[in-house]
């Protein structure tokens, strides 16, 4: 069996994670964006339980049960405040929800 | 793992140590069993029952000020008491009294409801209490966690407007990147310090300590990844500050919130994050090849960027935000002396205090003269208010003045100690960055002032402005109001105690 | 001479992507030789069992669906918690049982204000 290095787990998180950061500021459906804060999340978790493996320690794996419940309370708070958004302007597209400026 | 290991882990278990804490949850809790129990025409008590009990949690925490464990770490050194992490705490209280005050002035004004934010502004200031005592990163990332999703919910909770909704989507998509970004630098972090073939590598790698020794062996502070990690946690800190280029959610969120809402962002969770960043600092001193440059520039981008926003802004909220932005600036002037000056620690907690006072002051105005539509706060309708309402508008001025640095007001002072600090420590080019921000800000602070004493109310044109009743103040507003106004002109003569007892290591 | 471990795999793929691919392409092919396409208003109606559709196709979304989700991911969290718990519940104090007890109780507070809010009535 072919052994894969720590750098290609990490490659593989890094990648994640950029692709993330940029499907936040590019995309303009809100659900979509809420994808990409959670695909930014799991690279990060992935991140964690990689070195947790290299370097033979439970911290990194013992983490992910805290990053999982922000994700999950994130995501609940998250998707009521687009519910009640959509019902109050029937829109999520983010450059048409432009109500704020000075 | 076994049985005895986990006996000595749970030995350090002092919960006496965040007794504090544990009764701001049970109070919260017992919120909502009330308004489970109680019928609907004593539903109005609840408030008063979270304000009474959060008083009686500040007496007994002054009180008990001097505990046993400070100076120590426990849970198994998950959190570590110092006497700024103490003094941090009584901060947040008074900062979380302060905001049950305003709610209570606020939320009558909407068809909202009530007991739900008080439950969640004591759950949120339980964790700003247990986040300036963090020790390991994962405490420190729970902790702000709920910070922020608290004030995910709190900034969307007028669920009709769709300000407030906005700002809440907004908040919470700048947020969750931010977290992100902590997050994948908690992770780099975690990796090289546990990483065995690095010389100093720990059993501990999230724990402060550990980490701490590791960045000071040999050339780890230089790693790659290493001074990644900790770019990248300073970006997810940034973000709570409201540092440079982190700072483009402030006026829409400040705006959208609701008031009461928007002054524990703009005082409640700015603290938070320096409370953090010293700590963070700290751990990370052999690492300020890199992060003095960094915050410098930082710190001199969010001066000119945060006063001379704040120039063009007619709502008075997000004025607020941007000058809230420029006094971040200010604070992370303070905090890049601190590496170098031990006194410029003091001189940021005595800021931070100023800051409190003055900022209630002025919110508290505002969510009095505030009407219908709370996102909807112009610098027109503060006209004519000397005339209408000369207490609010004495208020308004000591609390504006203090906010601009105008002397003998505690605003000055702290304005003062920090730019003796920065100059102790040599940042000359930054200290001149400040100063024409504090000339800048004058000018929008005056604006506002001007637009109370020396301008009429217009008959025609603002509707809002001539159908609004005569605003009356309570008692309790009257009383605290007057207190803060005081408080800040006291301090800005006299520091004594206060001031050694925020700088006492 | 021991094959790639990862030959078969290779087959895999190649086979799964292929056996579509020519699938379609045959169709494909005798479309366009033998039967080219002529659509009508009749012929691109939409099915519904032989009835004549009305109305639009978009239906009313039902808020409850939503609270339900977002309370049973609450307590799917809250059971992603409890797992370790009971694995390693005989090696541990009793004072990890109080605290998990504590835990517990704290979200059945929530369950019990939820409840009592009337979040949970199907409307």
């Amino acid at each position: 069996m072919i052994s894969v290095s720590l750098n290609a787990y990490l490659a593989l998180s890094v990648i994640l994670f950029a692709l993330g950061f940029l499907g936040v500021l590019v995309r303009r459906n809100t659900i979509v964006i809420f994808m990409c804060l959670e695909l930014m999340l799991v690279a990060a978790t992935i991140a964690f339980v990689a070195f947790s493996c290299y370097n033979g320690t439970m911290d990194g794996n013992v983490f992910v049960f805290f990053i999982l419940t922000v994700a999950a309370a994130e995501v609940a708070v998250g998707l009521a405040i687009i519910v009640a958004l959509f019902r109050r302007r029937q829109t999520i597209q983010v450059d048409q929800l432009d109500s704020l400026k000075n | 793992m076994t049985t005895d290991l986990l006996q000595q882990a749970a030995a350090s278990n002092q919960w006496a140590a965040i007794f504090p804490e544990l009764s701001l949850g049970c109070l919260a809790l017992l919120l909502l069993g009330l308004e489970m129990v109680l019928p609907k025409d004593n539903q109005r008590q609840i408030p008063l029952v979270a304000l009474v009990g959060q008083a009686g949690i500040l007496v007994g925490l002054l009180i008990n000020f001097y505990t046993a464990t400070l100076d120590t770490e426990t849970f198994n050194s998950l959190l570590r008491h110092t006497h700024q992490g103490q003094v941090m705490r009584v901060f947040f209280l008074v900062a979380s009294l302060l905001v049950t005050m305003l709610g209570m002035i606020s939320l009558p004004k909407q068809k909202v409801p009530r007991v739900e934010f008080y439950h969640i502004v004591l759950v949120i200031s339980a964790a700003m209490m247990l986040l300036a005592q963090s020790n390991h990163f994962v405490m420190l990332f729970v902790a702000l966690e709920t910070v922020t999703v608290g004030f995910y919910i709190l900034v969307s909770y007028f669920r009709t407007s769709p300000f407030s909704l906005e700002a809440g989507l907004k908040y919470l998509v700048m947020g969750a990147l931010s977290s992100g970004l902590l997050l994948f630098g908690i992770a780099l972090l975690y990796g090289v310090a546990g990483n065995p073939a690095l010389p100093g590598h720990t059993a501990e790698p999230m724990g402060f300590s550990g980490l701490h020794s590791f960045l000071a062996t040999g050339a780890n502070a230089h790693h790659f990844l290493a001074a990644s990690g900790v770019l990248l946690v300073l970006a997810g800190i940034a973000f709570k500050i409201g540092a440079f280029p982190f700072q483009i959610w402030i006026p829409d969120v400040y705006q959208g919130a609701p008031t009461p809402v928007t002054a524990f962002l703009a005082v409640g969770s700015k603290a938070a994050g320096f409370a953090v960043l010293f700590n963070l600092l700290q751990v990370f001193s052999p690492c300020s090849w890199l992060l003095v440059p960094v915050i410098t520039v930082m710190a001199a981008a969010t001066i000119l960027f945060g006063n001379f926003a704040a120039l063009t802004q007619h709502n008075v909220k997000r004025l607020l935000g941007l000058s809230g932005v420029s006094h971040a600036g200010f604070l992370l002037l303070g905090v890049v002396a601190s590496v170098t000056v031990p006194m410029a620690v003091g001189a940021v907690h005595f800021y931070l205090f100023a800051y409190l006072l003055a900022s209630f002051a002025v919110f508290g105005v505002m969510a009095h003269v505030a009407g219908a539509n709370d996102a909807d706060q112009e610098l027109d309708h503060y006209a004519g208010l000397a005339k209408t309402n000369p207490f609010l508008a004495a208020v308004l001025v000591i609390g504006l003045g203090s906010l601009a640095g105008i002397p003998p007001l505690a605003g000055f002072m702290g304005k003062l100690f920090i730019f003796v600090a920065a100059f102790k420590a040599g940042h000359y080019g930054l200290l001149g960055v400040a100063i024409v921000g504090v000339v800048v800000s004058i000018y929008y602070y005056f604006g506002w002032i001007k637009a109370a004493f020396f301008e009429t109310p217009t008959a025609s044109g603002d509707e809002c402005q001539a159908s609004r009743p005569q605003i009356s103040v309570g008692l309790v507003a009257r009383v605290v109001l007057t207190l803060l106004a005081m408080a800040t002109v006291v301090l800005g003569f006299y520091q004594g105690p206060l001031g050694v007892w925020v700088a006492l290591r | 001479m021991h094959p790639h471990p990862y030959a078969f795999l290779a087959l895999f793929l190649a086979v799964a992507v292929a056996f579509p691919v020519i699938m379609l392409g045959v169709a494909r092919l005798w479309v366009v030789c033998f039967q080219p396409q002529r659509p009508g208003p009749m012929k691109n109606a939409t099915y519904e069992c032989g009835l004549e559709s009305t109305g639009d196709s978009w239906i009313q979304f039902k808020a409850h669906y939503y609270l339900y989700a977002i309370l049973f991911l609450i307590f799917d969290v809250e059971l992603l918690f409890l797992l370790p718990f009971a694995v390693a519940f005989t090696g541990l104090p009793t004072g990890a049982l109080v605290a998990m007890l504590v835990f517990v109780l704290l979200l059945v507070e929530g369950l019990v204000w939820a409840w009592h809010r009337g979040h949970l009535e199907w409307q």
